[in-house]
C-alpha cells in the first residue's frame, strides 16, 4: 500500500475574541491509496473541516499549521492556481446537504458536467454523452429527461447521485464525501451505497466523513474517530465494529438502535484552550489519574491506533 | 382515543387546478390511551400527512379524524381551541420548530400563554424550572435563543414545550433524524420517560427499522400513501414483500428507489412495480385484511 494523501500534524484554529476554538488539532492521518476511509464523530468534532482542508478550502478567520502531502507537493503551500488544477480534476468534493448543494436555476446535467469543462479540452457534445453515461450509470434515470431537469424536481436520494456523478466525472484520484446519507431515508439507502461501491470498485480512494455508522459499516476498509479536534481512534473496519477500544468508541456503537440505544453520558464540553488532559475524560467511566494528561496515539496490538491511556 | 376513518388526502396544484396529488388513500388509523404506534415509510409515501391530518393540522380530502369519540371536522373552532392542548407535535426540524426571536424560555411557556384559562392558576416560573428539569436543559440555556442551541439541545426545547400540558397525543415526526447517533440515544430514552409518565398517545414516525423496533407498541408501514402492512411483530414477522424489503435490503441492489404513481383513477397495487412475487391479480387493487395478529394489504396472503 502506498500512501495517497499525508496528514501531518494539521491543526486548525479559529481565534475568537477571548478564546480559541481548535477545530482540528494536531492530526496525523494516512490516506492509502484505493482504500475506503470512513471519518466518524459527532458534529463539531472537527471531520468536515479536515475534509474540506484537504482541498485547502479554508474560512477567512482561521489559522492553519502542519502540512497535507499529496503526489510530492504540500497542499497547504501551492497557490490559488496550482489548487485548482488538484480540486475537481485529482481530488472531487461532494458536498454535504445536495439540495443546496447545486444551482437552483441551472440545469442538472450542465452542472455535472462543469468539472469535464473546466479541466479538459472536450467539446460540449461530448461532454453530453458523457454526462448522459454518468446519469445512467449512477441511476438517475431517465437520463436524457434528468439532464436537462432542474434540482428541484429531484428526490433527496436522486440529488445526491446525481451529485456523486459530477464528483466522479472528471476521474479524479481521490473523492472526499461529506455526509452522503444525512436526511436519506433507509430505504434509498441502499443505493448511496450502491453508487459509492461502483466508485471504489474504479479504484478511486474515497474519504467519508460521516456519523452514519451503518453506512460507515457498509463500505469502509478503516474507520477514524475524531472528538473534539482530535483523532482518538484508527481501525480496521471489521475489528472497530466488533471490538473498538476508545471508551468514546464503545459508547457510540452501543448508541445504536440496535445495540441498545444507550446514550453516552453528559455532552461535549467546551474545554478550556489550554486544557492538557484527555478530551473524553468527563464523560468517561473509566478515569484514571493519568487521564489528566492527554495519551498519545498508542499502538494497540491489534494494529489498531488508540488515544487511551487503558491500553498503554 | 385517537381513531382516523378512511382518510385520503389530495394536494391540488397551484399553478394546475386539474392535477391532483394523492398524499394519502383510504388510510384507518387507530392509537390507543398510552400506546405509541411506530409509522415507517420512504420519504414522500405520505407519513408527515398523516400526522398533520390527525392533529387537525390540515382537513382531509375525505374520511374523518375522532379524537375521543369526536369528529374533530364538526366541532366549531372554539370548542376545538379548548381541547387543542391535547395534542401536540415534535418536528423533525428543531431549528425552524421554535421562534427565532423568542429566547427558548419564551416558546416553551407558550403554551401556558394560549390556554391561560385553562392554566390561569399555574406559576409559570416554576413551570419552567419543572419543565427545563424534565428535559435536560440548563436554566441558563432555556434564557437564550434558538441559534445559540445546538440541535440536540433545540429539540430537547421542542419536546418540553409538547409535554408542558400534559397532551393526551403526540406526534413524533422524525425527531431523530437530524440528531447524531449518541444524541438520538438521549433524545429517545426522554421521550420513552416522558412519555411514560404523561400516559399519553404517540405516533412515532420514523424510517429507521430500529428505532421503530424500539419506540413502537404496533407498527405500521406505509408505500405511497397507504399503510400495507400493520400489527405488533410485523417486522420481525414481515408477511407484505415491501415490509420483507426494508427489513433486510439486498445489499448488492443498484435499482433506485420507487417512483411513486400519482393518478387519482383506479389503480393497481402500489407495489406492483417492484413487486417479485407478483401476479396477475395484482392489477386490482387489493383490500386491507385482517389475518391473526395484523392487517395487510396484499392479494398474496387471501
Amino acid at each position: 500500500m502506498t500512501t495517497i494523501i499525508d496528514v501531518n500534524q494539521l491543526s486548525v484554529h479559529f481565534p475568537l475574541a477571548t478564546s480559541t476554538v481548535k477545530a482540528v488539532d494536531g492530526v496525523d492521518l494516512a490516506v492509502e491509496e484505493r482504500e475506503t476511509l470512513a471519518i466518524i464523530g459527532e458534529s463539531g468534532s472537527g471531520k468536515s473541516v479536515l475534509g474540506t482542508s484537504i482541498l485547502g478550502l479554508f474560512p477567512p478567520t482561521c489559522t492553519v499549521s502542519g502540512s497535507i502531502t499529496y503526489d510530492g507537493a504540500d497542499l497547504l503551500s501551492l497557490s490559488d492556481k496550482e489548487l485548482q488544477s488538484v480540486r475537481g480534476l485529482k481530488i472531487a468534493w461532494v458536498p454535504q446537504n445536495p439540495a443546496s448543494a447545486l444551482n437552483p436555476s441551472m440545469r442538472v446535467g450542465e452542472q455535472i458536467g462543469e468539472p469535464l469543462g473546466r479541466h479538459t479540452e472536450w467539446g460540449r457534445e461530448r461532454i453530453h454523452l458523457k454526462v448522459l453515461d454518468l446519469l445512467y450509470k449512477f441511476r438517475v434515470l431517465p437520463p436524457e429527461e434528468r439532464f436537462s431537469a432542474y434540482p428541484h424536481s429531484f428526490s433527496g436520494g436522486m440529488l445526491q447521485r446525481a451529485l456523486v456523478a459530477m464528483g466522479v466525472s472528471a476521474l479524479p484520484e481521490v473523492i472526499i464525501a461529506d455526509e452522503p446519507t444525512k436526511g436519506i431515508d433507509v430505504i434509498n439507502k441502499g443505493s448511496i451505497s450502491a453508487v459509492f461501491r461502483t466508485v471504489r470498485d474504479q479504484g478511486i480512494t474515497l474519504i467519508i466523513i460521516t456519523h452514519d455508522l451503518s453506512f460507515a459499516h457498509d463500505l469502509a476498509d478503516r474507520i477514524v474517530v475524531m472528538y473534539n479536534g482530535r483523532i482518538i481512534e484508527i481501525a480496521e473496519s471489521s475489528r472497530f465494529f466488533t471490538r473498538p477500544l476508545h471508551p468514546y468508541s464503545a459508547g457510540l456503537l452501543h448508541s445504536l438502535p440496535e445495540n441498545g440505544l444507550i446514550p453516552i453520558p453528559g455532552k461535549t464540553q467546551d474545554l478550556d484552550e489550554h486544557d492538557t488532559g484527555c478530551k473524553f475524560r468527563f464523560r468517561c467511566t473509566d478515569v484514571t489519574q493519568r487521564c489528566c494528561n492527554e495519551p498519545p496515539l498508542i499502538r494497540h496490538e491489534s494494529g489498531t491506533l488508540v488515544r487511551c491511556w487503558n491500553y498503554d | 382515543m385517537i381513531e382516523g376513518i378512511g382518510l385520503t388526502k389530495n394536494f391540488i396544484s397551484e399553478n394546475n387546478r386539474k392535477k391532483h396529488t394523492r398524499a394519502i388513500e383510504d388510510v384507518d388509523i387507530r392509537i390507543d390511551k398510552g400506546e405509541t404506534l411506530a409509522l415507517i415509510g420512504e420519504s414522500g409515501c405520505g407519513k408527515s400527512t398523516l400526522g398533520r391530518i390527525l392533529l387537525n393540522l390540515i382537513p382531509p380530502s375525505q374520511g374523518e379524524v375522532l379524537f375521543e369519540g369526536q369528529n374533530l371536522a364538526k366541532m366549531t373552532p372554539s370548542e376545538l381551541r379548548a381541547i387543542r392542548w391535547k395534542f401536540q407535535i415534535v418536528s423533525q426540524h428543531p431549528d425552524s420548530a421554535l421562534n427565532p426571536r423568542w429566547t427558548v424560555a419564551d416558546s416553551i411557556l407558550e403554551p401556558f400563554r394560549i390556554h391561560s384559562k385553562m392554566t390561569g392558576g399555574r406559576d409559570q416560573k416554576r413551570e419552567l424550572e419543572r419543565l427545563i428539569d424534565l428535559v435536560g436543559l440548563e436554566p441558563e440555556q432555556a434564557a437564550r435563543f434558538p441559534h445559540q442551541l445546538s440541535g440536540g439541545e433545540l429539540q430537547r426545547a421542542v419536546i418540553a414545550r409538547a409535554i408542558a400540558l400534559d397532551p393526551a397525543f403526540i406526534v413524533c415526526d422524525e425527531p431523530t433524524s437530524m440528531l447524531d447517533v449518541s444524541i438520538q440515544a438521549s433524545i429517545i430514552r426522554l421521550l420513552q420517560a416522558r412519555q411514560k409518565e404523561i400516559k399519553c398517545g404517540c405516533l412515532f414516525i420514523t424510517h429507521d427499522i430500529q428505532l421503530a423496533k424500539i419506540m413502537g407498541d404496533r407498527i405500521a408501514v406505509m408505500l405511497d400513501g397507504q399503510i400495507v402492512e400493520e400489527g405488533a411483530g410485523i417486522l420481525d414477522h414481515p408477511a407484505h414483500p415491501f415490509t420483507q424489503k426494508i427489513v433486510s435490503p439486498d445489499p448488492h441492489e443498484t435499482v433506485p428507489e420507487l417512483v411513486p404513481v400519482c393518478n387519482c383513477s383506479s389503480r393497481a397495487c402500489s407495489y406492483l412495480p417492484s413487486c417479485p412475487s407478483r401476479s396477475p391479480l395484482c392489477n386490482s387493487y387489493p383490500k386491507m385484511q385482517e389475518y391473526g395478529d395484523r392487517r395487510v394489504r396484499c392479494h398474496l396472503l387471501s
